[in-house]
Parts: structure tokens; C-alpha cells; sequence
């Protein structure tokens, strides 16, 4: 984290305070997000879990700086979003590559635009960024496509892309938004083999939304649960697995009693509605 | 079915030549006469015959053309970047655009050539007056048309609207500005040559006026044939200068295929 934080931030990495946001008015009025409190420690992984629509995304966007909330207050890294953005690196759900620019070009896009690297962008972008980009884009079996076009790529490649552009420049915060949804199940299963060890190694704080509630018992440490309309928190539950987890653990009894226990939760809500 | 790219030229070629092959025909079947419609052979020897005398004309509109021309793409470029980046601009710009776009450029010959007397200077700028306006309305449509996701990707970054121009804005216009640039340059050489029949004493239009008033109908018709061959080669180059930079426009595949 940076040192010019004031020291009562020093340990959250996001904070949402009261949060509330509502699209369109009146009548077709759609109740996103209502009294969203949620704080991430700096350095933990956290999964938000909950049924299609639950303003799931829209937390993320607001995090991002790209939605304004109606009321209340999110800070990122100690800062209020919407002023220049602190290091976060983010995945689309639908992820948008720049179609003109090679899969490697879109994957170096951040070092470009982000401080401190683009200063260094045009010495380095044949050298040390591009070989950041192309160490990225193997680990996630994608290092023959490099130099294709993002339309030359199936939809799982081009989210695996997506995921590279997140982490290029190394940011102290992650926001993922369903970065594994359009994979086959092997390729994702190594895909959080491959995002833990990088979770370990670095500890970035990462807040990833997703559906798969396997994925979200493997990766995070804090499972948030949430319902719909309006979009609110149902449950804060912290995940007592230890790591590094492996894919036959989340076949074992702890972490399917925790899926269970999270359906169980999400059942009886959308059967209340 | 689908004809090769081979056969495909086949065929426009033998269908280009028999029209030229009708017209020599119907001139000589019923023995048209040269100060009517000259026949493709008599039209293609004077073109060379005369191409010495034609050339030097041909330089000066290709000069005034693309002057005009490049003036129209960096002020059409400008203006257009204006209008579609900001609401004010095009509120105020765009009506005023369209109520000069709607003038026939013959009648600002004139004028033209009042501020800038008779010559090279009218030829630029009705070049440039005919052109700029397929230019502007390209380069904002495609800037105010720019999909939400794309700008996005880099505002989730903090980029600022520098950034978003240069790295979103700007690409994502380049085909529109391509398509304008085909337009613009044809009916730049349009401008400078119909300034040229107006007020001028060098140039294709100017020869062309002297030749008919001569009633030297082959040598009119062979530098009819000079302006339609350069407007073909024009359009070409651009076309495949645009082919090249916006590939990824059309993913890859071949828009005339
Ligand atoms: N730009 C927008 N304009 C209007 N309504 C919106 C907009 N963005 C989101 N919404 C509404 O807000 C609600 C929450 O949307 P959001 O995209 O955050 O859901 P989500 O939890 O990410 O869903 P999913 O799991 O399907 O991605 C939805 O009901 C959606 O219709
Ligand atoms: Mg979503």
C-alpha cells in the first residue's frame, strides 16, 4: 500500500459505507444496491455470491470509479472513488478488448495508461512489459495467441485475456467479475490453482464475484452472500479452509458443507420473493 | 456460388471491355459523327497522342486537388473531433455545417475568386469546400458512436480524456475517417476541376473547356477519360491504404468480397 494514506485506512482496502443505488426512476425504478456496508482488509480475498442481478457488478463498477452511488460512501485504498483511481486492476464480465490492438497490446493496455509504467511505456514495450504480457498470458495457456486479434479468439480466450489485462500492472486491489464464468470446468480448475499461487505469492486484496459457489469456497478467505432487489447483504461468512487448498478438497466434507450451507441461503431467499 | 477473386476479374474486365466494345461499335454502325460522341478509339489515340500536351494540366488540378484534399482532412478532422466530443459544439457547429453544406459549390466559385483571384487559389479551395464536410460528419459520428466499454477499459484505469481520445476515440474513428477519405478525395478533384472550367487558364476543367470550344470533341472526351482513370486511381490507392489500417473494422474479412 501507499504511504500517503491517513493510518485509520491503513488496513482496509475497500471500504462501502451505506451504499445505495438505484437505476432509473419511478415506476420501472430498480432498487440495485441497498444499505451496502462491506470492509475488506487489505490482503484478503474476498467472493460475493448471490442470484443473477443482485447488483453484484454494480459494486464492482462503483469500486472502479465507472457508477456513482445514489448515497453513502465507498473509499478504495483510503481514497473516495471517482478521483484518480488508486492501483486497481478490473475484470469485465464482458470482457471488451480494443479491437485494434493485438491480444498482447490490449494485455500491456494498463502499463500504458497506469503511473508509474507508462512512463517507461514506449523503452518497454518491446522488452520487459512485453514479457510481462507474454509470462501472463502462458500461465493462462494463451502464449501462442499473443499476437492475434481479440475477434480471433474464442469467448473463454478472450476472458482469459481479460484476466491478464487485470493483472499486468500489479495492483494492490482486484476486482473480478466472473473472470472463469465462460470456461470449461478443467480450464477453470487450473485457472484457481493458477490465481492462488499468484494470491499467496503476492497478496493482493481481491474482491471477485462469481457464481460457481466451489470457486468461491477455493479461493476466498470471506464469502459475502447477497440477495436481489434490492441488493443487500444476507451473510458474512468467513471460510475455515486451509491453504494452499487443493481441487480434491473441495470435495471434501468442510467445503461442500459450506456450499450446501451457501444454497441453502440463496434458496430461501428466491423462494421468499 | 462463389467465383474465385481470379474469375471474378475475369468477368469485370470483359464486362468493362464490352461496354468500351458497344460504344466503338454503335459510333461506327451508324456513323456517328466525331463532334457527337467520338468513338473509345479515336478518344483513346488522341489521349495519347496528346497526353504531352494534356500532362502538364493534369499536375496542376492533381496539385490544387490534393491541397484541398489535406486541407479537408486536418480542419475536417479538428471540427469533426469537436462536434463529436462535445455536446455545445454540436448543437452550435452542426446546423451551421449543414446550411453551408447545402450551397452548390459553383456559386462560391465566384467569390472565390474575387479574394484570391482566378487560378490556383478558387481550385484549392473549392476543393477544400466540397470535402470537408463528408470529413466532419465521419470523424463525429464515429467518435460520438464509440461504445461505452471500450472508454470503460480505461476509465477503470483513471485514464484521463486525453488518454480515452488517443487510445479509444481516435482508433475507433479511423474507419470512418477512411470511408470519408475515399469520398472526399473524388469530389475534391470534382472542385478543382470544375473551378478550373470557371476560372482558371491551367488545369484538366480549363483544358477541357478550351478543346470544346475548338469543337475538338476527341480531345474533350480524352480528357474525360484522364479525370474518370485518375478519379478510379484515387479511389483505389485510398481504398486499399484503408484496407490496411482497419482490418480489424471488418475482423479480418474482405468487404467487397
Ligand atoms: N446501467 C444500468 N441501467 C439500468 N439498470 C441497471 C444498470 N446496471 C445494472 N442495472 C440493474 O441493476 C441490477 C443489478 O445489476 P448487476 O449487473 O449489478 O447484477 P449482477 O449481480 O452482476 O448480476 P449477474 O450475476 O447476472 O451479472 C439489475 O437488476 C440490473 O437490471
Ligand atoms: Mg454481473
Amino acid at each position: 500500500m501507499s504511504s500517503f494514506q491517513p493510518a485509520s485506512h491503513a488496513s482496509k482496502a475497500i471500504e462501502l459505507d451505506g451504499v445505495d443505488r438505484v437505476f432509473g426512476q419511478d415506476g420501472s425504478a430498480v432498487h440495485a444496491l441497498n444499505d451496502i456496508n462491506l470492509d475488506v482488509d487489505a490482503g484478503d480475498f474476498v467472493a460475493l455470491v448471490g442470484p443473477s442481478g443482485c447488483g453484484k457488478s454494480t459494486i464492482l463498477r462503483i469500486l472502479a470509479g465507472l457508477e456513482v452511488p445514489d448515497s453513502g460512501a465507498a473509499t478504495v485504498a483510503g481514497r473516495e472513488v471517482g478521483s484518480p483511481a488508486a492501483k486497481v486492476g478490473l475484470a469485465f464480465q464482458n470482457p471488451t478488448m480494443l479491437p485494434w490492438l493485438t491480444v498482447e497490446a490490449n494485455v500491456m493496455l494498463p502499463l500504458k495508461i497506469v503511473r508509474p509504467y507508462r512512463d517507461r511505456y514506449q523503452r518497454e514495450r518491446k522488452r520487459s512489459f512485453r514479457d510481462r504480457a507474454m509470462g501472463l498470458l502462458e500461465s493462462v495457456g494463451l502464449g501462442q495467441f499473443a499476437s492475434k486479434y481479440p475477434w480471433q479468439l474464442s469467448g473463454g480466450m478472450v476472458q482469459r485475456a481479460n484476466l491478464c489485462r487485470a493483472l499486468i500492472h500489479e495492483p494492490d486491489i482486484l476486482l473480478l467479475d466472473e473472470p472463469f464464468g465462460a470456461l470449461d470446468q478443467f480450464t477453470r480448475e487450473s485457472l484457481w490453482i493458477t490465481m492462488q499461487s499468484m494470491w499467496i505469492e503476492r497478496r493482493p486484496t481481491v474482491l471477485l464475484v462469481t457464481h460457481d459457489l466451489r470457486e468461491a469456497a477455493f479461493l476466498a478467505s470471506r464469502i459475502i452472500v447477497m440477495t436481489p432487489r434490492p441488493g443487500r447483504i444476507l451473510e458474512d461468512i468467513a471460510v475455515p479452509l486451509q491453504r494452499p487448498r487443493t481441487i480434491e478438497g473441495t470435495y471434501d466434507t468442510q467445503s461442500v458443507d459450506l456450499c450446501r450451507h451457501m444454497r441453502a441461503l440463496i434458496d430461501s431467499r428466491e423462494g421468499a420473493i | 456460388m462463389k467465383l474465385s477473386d481470379f474469375t471474378m476479374r475475369i468477368y469485370s474486365i470483359a464486362i468493362i471491355v464490352s461496354v468500351f466494345l458497344f460504344w466503338e461499335f454503335v459510333c461506327r454502325a451508324f456513323d456517328v459523327s466525331q463532334f457527337i460522341l467520338p468513338p473509345p478509339s479515336s478518344i483513346i489515340h488522341t489521349l495519347y497522342t496528346r497526353f504531352g500536351a494534356l500532362q502538364p494540366h493534369l499536375v496542376q488540378t492533381l496539385y490544387t486537388t490534393v491541397i484541398g484534399f489535406t486541407l479537408s482532412v486536418v480542419i475536417g478532422t479538428l471540427i469533426g473531433g469537436l462536434v463529436g466530443t462535445s455536446r455545445l459544439a454540436y448543437e452550435a457547429i452542426y446546423p451551421i455545417l449543414v446550411g453551408i453544406s447545402s450551397i452548390p459549390k459553383v456559386a462560391l466559385i465566384p467569390i472565390f475568386v474575387v479574394w484570391m483571384g482566378a487560378g490556383t487559389g478558387p481550385a484549392i479551395a473549392t476543393a477544400f469546400a466540397i470535402s470537408v464536410f463528408p470529413v466532419v460528419v465521419n470523424v463525429a459520428t464515429g467518435l460520438a458512436t464509440t461504445e461505452p466499454e471500450l472508454e470503460d477499459v480505461l476509465k477503470a484505469l483513471g485514464a484521463s480524456k486525453a488518454d480515452i481520445f488517443w487510445n479509444v476515440g481516435l482508433p475507433r474513428t479511423m474507419p470512418y475517417l477512411f470511408a470519408a477519405m475515399k469520398v472526399a478525395i473524388t469530389v475534391a478533384f470534382i472542385g478543382s476541376i470544375t473551378s478550373e472550367t470557371i476560372a482558371a487558364n491551367r488545369g484538366i476543367g480549363n483544358a477541357m473547356l478550351v478543346a470544346s470550344s475548338n469543337f475538338n470533341m476527341p480531345l474533350v472526351f480524352a480528357a474525360l477519360l484522364m479525370i474518370s482513370i485518375t478519379g478510379v486511381l484515387f479511389y483505389t490507392l485510398f481504398s486499399i491504404v484503408e484496407r490496411r489500417f482497419t482490418r480489424w473494422a471488418t475482423r479480418g474479412r474482405d468487404p467487397l468480397a
